[in-house]
């Protein structure tokens, strides 16, 4: 089973990510490109998202078709949903939904934050939900693949 | 006039700098409220409306890219007409943008434009990608430092928020 690790240095805290059954080859595509670090932001009116808006895929480009890809409403996914938006090229959004969440568009499902870390996500949220509309710190998140 | 390598080379270099690091036109404008086009200027000398319709602009030139990205990747539309398509839907947000002080994405825009008509789809696409990668830093980093904290000054109002005004009301 593919997983991988979503770590935010400067808060100390990191979670797990699994696999999940559905859009494996989008998953691989991302998992082939770490590690990769990116600015961690927060979605700003769809509900309690963490949301990368600016991921890079340098080594192996995103080729899949957006129609080969099935997607999940954000508000009727589970807490701790990993997906993708407007995942093409060299680019791609990733959001992890820590709590609930209104947003009724459409996103590719890819992973899911493992049980045990729910709490340090849900941490991690309220931080950068902080940051984003208070004490404006900048947090770097890193995705590595996990054995 | 740059090739497109270089020219794809060059915003690719742009991107690895700012994706860890911001992008200083960003600092400038929403950090430290310096209007370097003059946008605001001549009302109030306030910076919020360029914050606003600035940044919300360059934000959708990098969906345009995405779009365009994926109907050259239908194959039905023409190279003359994805040009098209690219002038039509970046060029304005992308100037706009740069009288916004986000100068070095029109800048980018500027110089696909000079060679544009001159290239294969492929090498379209894999400018507008780049582009992309850079739009989508700019757009990180612009919602880094935009005052998110001012909207705790605008809450959402309720039906029991009119109905005790209409009480209230009663009293005048």
């Amino acid at each position: 089973m593919k997983r991988f690790k979503m770590r935010w240095p400067a808060l100390k805290l990191e979670v797990i990510c699994e696999e999940i059954q559905e859009n494996k080859q989008a998953l691989d595509v991302l998992v082939s490109n770490m590690p990769i670090k990116a600015i961690q932001g927060h979605e700003m009116v769809g509900g309690w998202i963490l949301r990368a808006r600016a991921v890079h895929m340098q080594k192996h480009p995103f080729e899949l078709s957006a129609d080969a890809l099935s997607s999940e409403k954000m508000k009727d996914a589970p807490v701790g949903r990993v997906a993708l938006l407007f995942p093409q090229g060299s680019s791609t959004e990733v959001l992890v939904k820590y709590d609930e969440c209104v947003d009724d568009r459409d996103y590719i499902p890819v992973a899911q934050v493992e049980p045990e870390y729910l709490d340090t996500l849900k941490k991690v949220g309220r931080l950068q939900w902080q940051s984003a509309s208070r004490t404006k710190e900048i947090y770097h998140v890193e995705f590595t693949e996990v054995e | 006039m740059k090739t497109w390598q270089e020219l794809k080379a060059e915003i690719d270099r742009e991107t690895i700098l700012t994706t860890l690091e911001p992008v200083q036109d960003v600092v400038d404008v929403f950090r430290y409220s310096i209007s370097k086009g003059g946008a605001g200027v001549p009302n109030d000398k306030q910076i919020f409306t360029t914050w606003f319709f600035g940044g919300a602009d360059v934000n959708y030139i990098a969906d345009w890219c995405y779009f365009i990205i994926e109907l050259a990747k239908k194959g039905t539309y023409s190279m003359e007409q994805l040009c098209q398509m690219t002038r039509f839907w970046i060029k304005q947000p992308a100037e706009f943008g740069n009288y916004c002080g986000l100068c070095k994405q029109y800048a980018f825009f500027q110089e696909l434009d000079q060679i544009m008509d001159g290239l294969k789809k492929e090498e379209l696409v894999a400018v507008l990608d780049s582009l992309r990668g850079y739009l989508t830093n700019i757009n990180a980093w612009v919602y880094q430092y935009m005052p998110w904290g001012v909207g705790r000054a605008f809450h959402r109002k309720d039906r029991a928020y009119y109905e005790t005004g209409m009480q209230l009301a009663k009293g005048i």
